[in-house]
């Protein structure tokens, strides 16, 4: 086997990883507290890719795109909790998929109206646009390694915020009884528009990151946000270390298995066979492996039990 | 300080309290007593905000608390331990006690997590214990130093020491004792009759969500045929 190609595929796989936590983790918190399914959480991605191209392209500085873009993303995001989605917690979940995925339909059509229908691209900033040196001949993308060391420096961040401080108690025993932090004398909304708005700075930032890999476009949210959902089934609803780790490992399986599975499956079957069968099958795999999890830990792999 | 005058609670359709009024004076600890489901634990989620009231209103410190959302009135200064102890499970136990901890109304000489140690000495060295693998009786002091960390006006303790040992129940009553000593208000609820004839100062007895009898320990000590009748213990 080629270690410089398997080298690369891995940073591939955990810098995607990295972008699905970035994305899982606010999902799996307004999941896990206020148990809210947001599909439109996606939205928020996109939003986040559009207004820091926009921002980058008018400034021409990256760093102005992410402080100013994270923030309006964010802003958005409360003004729709606090609009539409404060409406829904006391809903049953087939409502809220419904509300939300009219919000998806919303947004889609808001980008469309506001920017070119084409969608949008951007240049990776110039300072980050080299390759770095590693071992066995690699050159790797300086960009892309920056991705990924802000994803895990925010993951840490994250959980030492969950673990650590008087907000994320209060998260963590909201998730398990929310009235007795409410009668306990917090402002439980309140509490939850906080979340919502951490969460969905999350999803901006990441948007923000991926606008000059991937481009902004109306619906680049939905793809994502599937495997989202999968991930944080995966992790266990409600765990931000849960998450961590599916998303990590989400993000290697899909990636390895796009590069490799035609080489594995071929020690077992005919390789034009292999050949014919790896991109169906490669495209199912992290949903054959969240069967598999669910299977054996029907709460995922850091859920808490149902009581 | 507390006053709860003509309050009528439903759930769903179902009216399960009537026209509930009852009176708690600063320093005072006063029991709800009767049978099962006469509507001690929904008086007290009325008081808290937790079940909608209609009819009658709430006065609490001076002001109408009535209907107001259940997080003001803890910040006004009531606070829960509530029936079946509900327990972050996922916080241990210093977490439970300093989660919602809060001195809103800036009490001179406030609740710390030490002061809490002193008052259940077994907690302290369950500290990093997640709540939900400690005992019942530590969970019920947990319950009690959760709520008292949010420094309460009033303290309202739905069944104090149900399912303890009797050796729990001792260390519980003597900590409320030691509550009351600090002049502690206390609205309580619990089954132990002799317990409360001797911790309580006023008593309340409830049957089919109203008021049948209110007095002191005296004079409910003295009426067996009451205790008989609406408390089921002779
Ligand atoms: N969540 C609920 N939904 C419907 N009815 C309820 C609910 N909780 C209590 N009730 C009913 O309300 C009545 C009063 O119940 P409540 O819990 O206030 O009684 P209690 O005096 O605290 O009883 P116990 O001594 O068993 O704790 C009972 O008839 C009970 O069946
Ligand atoms: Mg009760």
């Amino acid at each position: 086997m080629e270690w410089a190609l398997l080298i690369e595929q891995f940073l591939n796989g955990v810098q995607f990883g990295v972008l699905l936590f970035l994305l899982a983790a606010g999902l799996t918190l307004t999941f896990g507290i206020m148990d809210l399914v947001n599909l439109a959480h996606g939205s928020m991605y996109m939003l986040g890719a559009f207004f820091g191209a926009t921002i980058f392209l008018w400034t021409g500085s990256f760093i102005l795109a992410l402080v100013l873009a994270v923030p309006i993303v964010a802003g958005i995001g409360i003004i729709t909790e606090v609009t539409t989605l404060r409406t829904l917690y006391q809903r049953h979940h087939l409502d809220q998929v419904l509300a939300t995925f009219g919000l998806i339909l919303f947004f889609n059509e808001l980008v469309q109206i506001v920017w070119p229908l084409e969608g949008l691209t951007v240049p990776v900033p110039e300072y980050l646009s080299s390759t770095v040196p590693l071992p066995f001949g690699i050159e790797y993308s300086l960009y892309r390694l920056m991705i990924i060391g802000t994803g895990i420096l925010l993951a840490i961040g994250m959980w030492l915020l969950v673990t650590r401080t008087r907000l994320g108690m209060l998260i963590r025993a909201g998730a398990s009884d929310r009235e007795m932090v409410y009668a306990l004398g917090t402002n439980i909304r309140l509490l939850f528009t906080l979340v919502f708005g951490l969460g969905t700075a999350l999803s901006a930032l990441a948007g923000v990151l991926m606008a000059p890999i991937l481009g902004a476009n109306s619906g680049m949210g939905e793809q994502i946000i599937i495997v989202a959902f999968v991930v944080i089934v995966i992790g266990g609803i409600g765990s931000i270390r849960g998450s961590f780790i599916a998303a990590l490992i989400t993000g290697l399986i899909d990636s390895l298995g796009r590069s490799f599975l035609d080489v594995i499956l071929a020690l077992f079957i005919p390789i034009n066979a292999a050949e014919a069968a790896a991109p169906a099958i490669s495209s199912m795999l992290i949903y054959i492996f969240m069967a598999g999890i669910l299977f054996f830990k029907p709460t995922g792999l850091f859920g808490k039990q149902p009581n | 300080m507390l006053s709860v005058q003509g309050i009528n609670s439903y759930y769903g359709l179902t009216q399960v309290l009537f026209e509930m009024s009852i009176e708690v004076k600063a320093g005072e600890i006063v029991t709800l007593l009767g049978r099962n489901g006469m509507g001690k634990t929904t008086t007290i989620r009325s008081i808290m905000g937790l079940n909608e009231t209609r009819n009658g209103v709430i006065f609490f410190q001076n002001q109408e608390i009535t209907n107001w959302p259940a997080f003001r009135i803890a910040q006004a200064g009531l606070a829960l331990a509530p029936e079946g102890r509900r327990i972050f499970p996922n916080l241990n136990v210093i977490e439970n006690l300093i989660a919602t901890a809060n001195n809103k109304n800036e009490l001179t000489d406030p609740w710390t997590v030490d002061k809490i140690f002193a008052l259940f000495p077994a907690l302290e060295a369950r500290a990093g214990i997640a709540g939900n693998r400690i005992s019942g009786g530590e969970q019920q002091m947990l319950s009690i130093g959760r709520a008292l960390m949010t420094n309460p006006h009033l303290l309202l303790l739905d069944e104090a020491t149900e399912g303890l040992s009797p050796l729990l129940r001792k260390q519980i009553w003597s900590s409320i004792v030691k509550l009351k000593d600090n002049r502690q208000s206390i609205l309580l609820i619990d089954k132990n009759l002799e317990s409360l004839l001797r911790i309580g100062d006023r008593h309340y007895v409830i049957e089919k969500g109203h008021v049948v009898w209110e007095g002191d320990s005296a004079q409910l000590a003295s009426d067996e045929e009451l205790q008989l009748r609406y408390i089921g213990l002779g």
